[in-house]
């Protein structure tokens, strides 16, 4: 058992892993459900509704620009990339529930 | 890490390669087959999802449509080459690419609410000529044939290299199986497939990671031996990088979103509301996926694994290399080739459906106006089943890859600096863009194969940019914007009774 799941750290990542991808797929589906309900419900009237594209970018670039450059400072910032890859789909859940509020 | 040995895993056979293949195909093709029940009712729905692509989907769909197998591959394969600098100078530009498109994709969107594609929009905006918009149409096609004769070749490099399957078997089934899904589902196929490969790109690259660190003797002993080797490894600053690849490669991320038809699909298929958020979210989180993957460059440093004698002179093997020879567990390198596969899968079926797109908006319908909604939607599908077979043309011939790459360079750099100039500039003339778009391609091409990339991808630039600016301020014609608004939905039937759901 110990070769298959390689490590404690590797088993931890697993976890934290399925957690994210049962969210990750719940709300996916439940907004799939939601579009073949309202798929010819008007989209009228609404503006594209972001405006701090030019701030965010920036901010973007240089957080992804610090955590490459953070792997040089010392061996446990190489995690950062891990940490990061777990992050994503969080965030892409996040913006799934925020489609189900819309 | 001289205690680390690499040695091939002996469990990985070619009937595990083709396995993996057809599950994650099989498992798309279980979600298209809801998909395409629920949300596939005719061409409207088939081309651009009923322009009801929300904020979840349209952050994850484009988040995996930008991962390429090669992005995947190459930020390791930079970072093994360069160390720190070149996953700096791969990374950064790639997710800014992205970003970079939401003034554009927001313009198109608000001046042409209604449209398709990028040579529809060329059209309408220069009066129908139709050398402009045969110029773009060529340049759509050729750039969808090429990411997935690209992608194609990813999927048969990392199968034939874990596996050992035949190259030529693994590009053939990895083909068959999305043009399977991607027939019954289009945009909507493309778009949901997308989002489940998006979870697939990071949750099982993190594990993978930790596993491998873990092999390689852990984060201390990587980093320690990157460190000792000295060079800049461990600095984003070396200029190398740099100058090696890392201008001429942003400038062609720019041109791919800019410019690609399979961002305008999205930017069109999304709710108005949600465009420029979507792709702002995207380019932002897409960045965890090369910064991730880019550690088995560090890991390939450390090992002191050798080019020539390990990895076949080819520096994007590295990734595949060190998952199948570390020593990791027969599940966890499946998983790796399950990311590599499922980012091909992505950007080809998303190239199918730019193809199917253009074929329907810009030659069917102008050749033929009255053409019933289900014939119509049967000619959808035509082009993904052409475009496939040509891309199994050119994997089994052996046909001149590099000619089809640097015509679709050409022409998607040469339209950049043209067609923003049609976005944003009145003056900008119908003739301009075509001369433009010719006259670069036709000196610039020449110049970057005599000076090398950086110098041909700025004469194209340079030139795409000063003949539409010279006949625009010559001629002194202002287009009124007013008329794109004014285009009608391709006049492609929506309606829900158009074709049963089947």
């Amino acid at each position: 058992m110990d070769n298959l799941f390689v490590s404690g750290t590797t088993v931890a990542t697993i976890v934290v892993g399925i957690i994210i991808a049962f969210f990750y797929l719940r709300y996916m589906w439940l907004v799939l459900q939601r579009v073949s309900k309202t798929l010819d419900d008007p989209d009228e009237g609404k503006t594209d509704g972001f405006r701090h594209s030019f701030v965010g970018a920036i901010i973007a670039v240089i957080a992804s620009s610090l955590a490459i450059a953070a792997y040089g400072f010392a061996p446990h910032f190489l995690y950062i990339g891990i940490i990061l890859a777990l992050a994503s789909p969080v965030a892409v859940a996040y913006t799934f529930r925020r489609e189900l509020d819309d | 890490m001289d205690r680390i040995s690499l040695t091939a895993n002996s469990a990985l056979r070619p009937g595990a390669g083709i396995a993996s293949e057809v599950l994650l195909g099989v498992l798309l093709l279980a979600l298209v087959y809801y998909v395409k029940v629920k949300l596939v009712r005719n061409t409207k729905d088939f081309v651009i999802a009923n322009r009801k692509v929300g904020f979840g989907f349209g952050v994850a769909g484009l988040i995996s449509i930008w991962t390429w197998a090669m992005a995947v591959m190459m930020s390791a394969a930079q970072t093994y080459s360069f160390g720190l600098s070149g996953l700096f100078w791969f990374t950064v530009p790639n997710g800014l690419a992205v970003i970079a498109a939401i003034p554009f994709v927001r313009k198109i969107r608000t001046l042409m609410p209604d449209g398709y594609t990028i040579p529809e929009f060329v059209k309408v905006r220069f009066g129908g000529n139709a050398v402009a918009g045969g110029v773009v149409v060529l340049g759509a096609l050729f750039g969808s044939l090429i990411e997935v004769v690209i992608n194609i070749k990813g999927t048969s490099l990392v199968v034939s290299n874990v596996f050992g399957v035949d190259p030529k078997t693994a590009a053939i089934i990895g083909l068959l199986v999305v043009l399977t899904y991607s027939i019954l589902g289009g945009l909507w196929a493309s778009i949901t497939t997308s989002a489940l490969s998006t979870l697939l790109h990071t949750v099982p690259s993190a594990i993978i990671l930790v596993a491998a660190l873990h092999y390689a003797g852990g984060v201390g002993a990587v980093w320690h031996s990157v460190a000792a080797q000295g060079g800049d490894l461990l600095s984003v600053t070396g200029p190398d990088a740099a100058t090696g690849f890392g201008v001429t490669l942003a400038l062609g991320l720019l041109t791919a979103t800019i410019a690609g038809q399979e961002f305008w699909q999205v930017a069109w298929a999304l709710k108005k509301r949600d465009v420029s958020r979507s792709f702002f979210w995207a380019g932002s989180w897409f960045y965890p996926i090369p910064i991730c993957l880019g550690l088995l460059g560090l890991i390939g440093l450390a090992l002191h694994v050798d080019l020539n004698s390990q990895l076949g002179g080819d520096a994007a093997a590295i990734g595949p290399y060190l998952v199948s020879h570390l020593g990791l567990p027969t599940w966890l390198v499946i998983l790796y080739v399950i990311v590599i596969l499922s980012a091909c899968y992505s950007v080809i079926d998303s190239a199918f459906t730019a193809t199917s797109s253009v074929f329907v908006v810009d030659i069917i319908k102008p050749l033929f106006p009255n053409i019933s909604e289900k014939q119509l939607f049967f000619w959808a599908k035509v082009p993904m089943f052409l475009t496939a077979v040509i891309a199994a043309a050119v994997i089994l011939t052996g046909a001149d890859f590099v000619t089809i790459v640097l015509t679709s360079y050409a022409i998607r750099t040469a339209i950049l600096i043209p067609l923003i100039l049609a976005l944003f500039w009145s003056r900008t003339t119908g003739w301009g863009f075509v001369g433009g778009t010719i006259l670069a391609i036709a000196i610039g091409m020449p110049i970057r194969s005599v000076a090398g990339e950086l110098w041909g991808s700025f004469s194209i630039l340079a030139i795409s940019a000063a003949v539409p600016l010279v006949i625009g301020y010559l001629r002194n014609l202002h287009f009124d914007f007013e008329r794109l608004r004014q285009v009608k939905d391709a006049a492609l039937s929506s309606a829900p009774e158009a074709l049963s759901a089947e």
